[in-house]
């Protein structure tokens, strides 16, 4: 326990430090990944916790975007957008919470999956709100330099972290944990238990979208432009998935692993192959279903 | 006259009374009219074969399937259609059929969570705790071991001792020697006998009617979605029908 919060520290004073003294591509890199690692942690909420494998990452990360972009529109404040995206995903997740987790497994996978593309088609309508296909442009926050402005979006997204982690920290020491743990692996049993076992996934179906509704709000806010195929891209709830399995379901550090391994590669083979890049993500999700079914993390010494 | 009769009601009435009891599955029935009662300290069975609705019945009176029709009074308690929450905080726990361990979970947690819903602090629950590993000793030894590392009768030990964690006064099992060892299942029931004797009330759904029939003392038949016969353990062991049907002697 006392290790644990050691690591995170470190970890921390690392991540705050990596600003210094690199260029804009890396901080660009630096912030992307932190972006990543958000949607990771988040999954591992309702995925790698309660085991309901959530394809929806996409459909609360678009909303969070455009909440955020349509408050700045109507003259909020950023931070206040921000937050603003946060609360909207969460209601949306709690209104969907209670909708979709009826269905169980391929069931529930495939209802998750269309809601992103039902929200980007409701989008792509209220063009007066959104402005439908041409996007929505916002507000250039005002700094000395493109580099400071770099910076800023780095540790707005660090910030967001951050508060992802702590909830997953606090998470797994919790009772809404152990039952969430219950769930995944004996559902039936958990609910004879009396365990509430609605409530408790539809808390975990909160927690995986607030985190991510207001990263999206701060991805809109450092592109300054967003559009319906870019924020609602089917991809985030994807990448979510692989880099939690590729780190280890369920853990507390096995998301932020698997973001920084995924990253890189992605990087590395969008760089020089970039014809070949979605190939690859297909092949990486093959390899690890047949060779790391527990992830990275199962490799770790001392492991009961 | 209405407090006394209150009175007299609930010491003459059964601790779990099910009247003319409907359930199915979407359009299907599958239970039509069971009626069943069990007393305060007895161990009652309810024996049927495969599809004679025992299961159904369990998932019933547990919460996790709406009844059609028919009531379910527990204590004078109204549980029909309650959730499974209330009606385990109402006293009755189950050991659901095939165990339903978390078997990722070590057994000390699975036995913890058997007390999810109590509220009396740490130490009445830590007690009980020692109370299961002195009534299965080999929990003790296998108390941080993954549940799933189990052979099938500790785990049988196991699911009844998670049952017993909610400290219920009605402890149904569903299944209890299926796949299990003869010395096994002798170890249990003589558990369960225990446990009677300090005042538990027990219903134990069994596929093996010869060891419901000697563990319990009233039983119940089942039979396409009905109870076709109840009585005293004695007597239906000496029922030439039910020896025909169940126990395969003449």
């Amino acid at each position: 326990m006392k290790q644990g919060v050691l690591t995170g520290l470190a970890l921390l004073a690392i991540l705050c430090a990596l600003p210094l003294g690199v260029d804009s591509y890396w901080l660009r890199l630096g912030t992307t990944m932190l972006m990543y690692g958000v949607l990771a942690m988040s999954w591992n909420f309702i995925g790698g916790m309660a085991g309901y494998p959530s394809f929806a990452s996409a459909a609360f990360f678009g909303l969070g975007a455009y909440a955020g972009a349509v408050a700045q529109k109507f003259g909020l404040s950023m931070f206040i957008a921000w937050s603003l995206a946060g609360v909207v995903a969460a209601m949306f997740a709690a209104a969907l919470g209670f909708a979709l987790l009826r269905l169980r497994g391929h069931y529930f996978a495939i209802a998750s999956l269309v809601v992103a593309e039902v929200l980007r088609e409701i989008v792509n309508s209220a063009t007066d709100l959104t402005g439908g296909g041409k996007g929505l442009n916002l507000p250039v926050p005002q700094m000395a330099s493109i580099d400071d402005q770099a910076r800023f979006f780095y540790y707005a997204m660090l910030g967001v972290a951050v508060l992802a982690f702590s909830a997953v920290f606090a998470t797994q020491r919790s009772r809404l944990g152990f039952g969430l743990r219950c769930i995944r692996q004996n559902e039936s049993a958990a609910d004879m238990l009396g365990v509430n076992v609605t409530l408790y996934k539809v808390n975990a179906f909160i927690l995986s979208g607030v985190f991510v509704g207001i990263a999206g709000a701060v991805y809109a806010s450092w592109v300054h432009y967003i559009e319906p195929p870019d924020v609602f891209d089917v991809l985030y709830s994807v990448k979510a998935i692989v880099m939690v399995l590729l780190g280890g379901a369920g853990t507390l550090y096995g998301p932020l692993v698997g973001a920084v391994l995924f990253l890189s590669l992605e990087e590395l083979v969008w760089r020089n192959y970039i014809s070949v890049h979605t190939g690859m993500l297909g092949l990486l999700i093959v390899l690890l279903v047949l060779f790391l079914p527990k992830g990275i993390l199962a490799f770790r010494p001392g492991r009961a | 006259m209405r407090g006394s009769f209150r009175h007299i009601w609930a010491v003459a009435m059964p601790m779990l009374l099910v009247k003319d009891l409907h359930a199915g599955y979407g359009d299907v029935p599958v239970l039509w009219g069971v009626e069943l009662e069990v007393d305060r300290g007895e161990i009652a069975c309810l024996v049927g074969s495969n599809g004679a609705g025992k299961t159904t019945l369990l998932r019933t009176l547990s919460g996790l399937l709406a009844p059609k029709s028919g009531s379910i009074v527990f204590d004078g308690e109204n549980l029909r259609g309650a959730e499974p929450e209330r009606i385990l905080a109402a006293g009755i726990a189950q050991v659901p059929e095939g165990r339903r361990l978390f078997s990722a979970m070590s057994v000390r947690d699975n036995l913890l969570m058997g007390a999810h819903l109590r509220r009396d602090g740490a130490e009445t629950i830590g007690r009980d705790l020692e109370r299961m590993y002195g009534l299965f000793p080999i929990l003790r030894d296998r108390q941080n071991q993954d549940a799933g590392t189990l052979s099938g009768g500790e785990q049988q030990m196991c699911a009844v001792a998670r049952g017993l964690m909610s400290a219920p006064r009605l402890l149904v099992i569903d299944e209890l020697s299926l796949g299990l060892a003869p010395a096994v299942v002798d170890q249990l029931c003589d558990a369960l006998r225990l446990l009677n004797r300090e005042g538990l009330t027990i219903l134990v759904v069994e596929q093996d009617v010869a060891t419901a029939l000697e563990l319990a003392h009233r039983a119940f038949v089942m039979d396409t979605g009905r109870v076709t016969r109840s009585g005293p353990c004695e007597a239906l062991r000496n029922d030439p029908a039910i020896r025909e049907a169940y126990l395969g002697v003449i």
